[in-house]
């Protein structure tokens, strides 16, 4: 440290430090009491329900086994659904919004937060980031494992897209995860059915967006879906490392003789997840016939399919 | 000691410095709401508190989850109408700088405020705090190199940022 940093170093201890009066901290205190007091009888209330439903559970158990047969058949035929799971509001403990419409799975049971971000196949970033939020019993659910696994309807094919411990509640829910998904290979409906402490606990299904239009180092944030003729929005171009460029030249070429090009311009620099530098670069894709394209960024090549 | 009196025994120790590092960390002055909701936090996940580590250590890094909350949820309000956001930025307490007397540690403090997240933790909390290298890296679950490296290069930021001005 230099002398000009001591200084400032120095200068920042003499910021003002904040005190509590006696009859602050008195006040707070009583109210955090009151408040844990309030958790502790929720607590209860939920274990006397619980126990409450284990009696009835007890009672109805002989009929239950009796229509067993029937109800076996018709779950099998709800594990195989391949309906989209809805998205719903996360609430806060008082009942308040805090995300709308935003989180997407089983209502009252288990979701993710999607937050109108697409997830894309291939991509790793837009999965880098999620968050679980369970319902249920919360002694059942934190610190337990979360395992989920994801189906293609498709093709079949299967792998492990998440595990990762639960933990206490953010907001309304029981139990929460920080996690990251390991990205979807492909394109399509994906059903992900998800183990709590080893046991089933529910299946989302999702619709997986086609892979962004990209080269080795280069990506645009556009899925292969969504690149149309007359294309006017502005798209941004993400290149791997620090780029010096302050412009991007993005050639497209249709059919070898007719040929548009791009200016891109530097927007910022910014570092990934995985601690790695980027460059965001931002431009148009306006192409004016549908077919198939050639579309050149960096001296590398990538082939797509305009729609009208 | 039962959970009751360690979490009271907590408070009364560490309170104080939980309040000063939320009116810092997040630059209003009514900070009480976040006060309660770090201790309650700390209650609900006390079971997670390894014996091991330091109790203050351990409430700062929840404030700060606390606040990083809060922050979350006020962005949010960016979407609203620009009428109605005005009114409520207007009425959003924002720290009475009459409190940092000198005018050039208002200054400084303004500088603080514009540097980014992970710079502004390790300024705050080696700085303003006083917090140790190593008590800095247990609240930022960070390696001590790392808080040293970080806190650096932060100082050197605000020295360009003042030249700059």
């Amino acid at each position: 440290m230099d002398e000009k940093q001591h200084e400032l170093f120095g200068k920042m201890r003499r910021f003002p430090k904040y005190d509590m009066t006696f009859n602050e901290q008195q006040r707070l205190l009583a109210n955090i009491k009151r408040e844990i007091a309030h958790a502790e009888r929720q607590k209860k209330r939920t274990s006397i329900i619980i126990s409450m439903a284990a009696a009835l559970f007890v009672l109805f158990f002989p009929i239950y086994i009796f229509t067993q047969t029937n109800i076996e058949f018709q779950q099998k035929e709800k594990a195989q659904d391949w309906t989209l799971s809805p998205t719903f509001d996360l609430l806060n403990k008082d009942g308040s919004v805090v995300y709308h419409n935003a989180v997407r799975g089983v209502k009252g049971k288990i979701g993710f937060l999607e937050n109108g971000m697409k997830i894309v196949a291939g991509d790793q970033e837009s999965v880098a980031k999620m968050f679980w939020y369970v319902w249920g019993e919360e002694q059942q659910l934190i610190g337990k494992t979360l395992r989920a696994t994801a189906t293609h309807k498709e093709t079949g094919e299967s792998f492990l897209l998440n595990e990762t411990t639960l933990q206490a509640p953010l907001y309304g829910e029981n139990a929460s995860a920080l996690t990251s998904f390991q990205p979807f290979p492909k394109e399509g409906i994906w059903k992900l059915d998800i183990h709590i402490d080893g046991k089933y606990f529910a299946s989302i299904v999702i619709d997986v967006l086609p892979e962004y239009i990209q080269t080795k180092q280069a990506t645009f944030y556009l899925t292969s879906d969504e690149l149309y003729t007359g294309l006017k929005q502005n798209i941004m171009l993400k290149v791997d490392g620090k780029r010096q460029e302050d412009k991007l030249t993005v050639k497209a070429v249709y059919n070898r003789t007719h040929q548009l090009s791009f200016t891109y311009k530097k927007s910022a620099v910014y570092y990934t997840t995985s601690r790695q530098p980027v460059t965001l670069y931002e431009g148009k894709l306006t192409l004016d016939r549908a077919g198939e394209w050639k579309i050149t960024v960096l001296n590398e090549t990538v082939k797509v399919h305009v729609k009208k | 000691m039962d959970k009751k009196e360690r979490m009271e025994e907590w408070f009364l120790r560490y309170a104080k410095d939980i309040k000063n590092f939320l009116i810092y960390y997040t630059n209003q002055s009514d900070v009480e709401d976040f006060v309660q909701e770090c201790f309650l936090r700390a209650w609900k996940g006390f079971d997670r508190f390894a014996e091991k580590s330091d109790p203050k250590t351990w409430l700062i890094a929840i404030a700060r989850n606390v606040a990083i909350d809060a922050a979350r949820k006020k962005a949010l309000w960016r979407y609203l109408p620009a009428p109605l956001w005005k009114k409520i930025k207007s009425n959003a307490p924002a720290l009475e700088t009459s409190l940092i007397l000198q005018e050039e540690m208002q200054e400084l403090y303004r500088a603080i405020h514009q540097l980014k997240r992970s710079y502004r933790d390790v300024v705050i909390l080696r700085g303003i705090m006083e917090l140790s290298v190593e008590e800095t890296a247990r609240i930022l679950d960070w390696s001590e190199t790392k808080v040293s490296v970080t806190f650096h290069r932060a100082l050197a930021k605000l020295r360009t940022q003042k030249k700059g001005e």
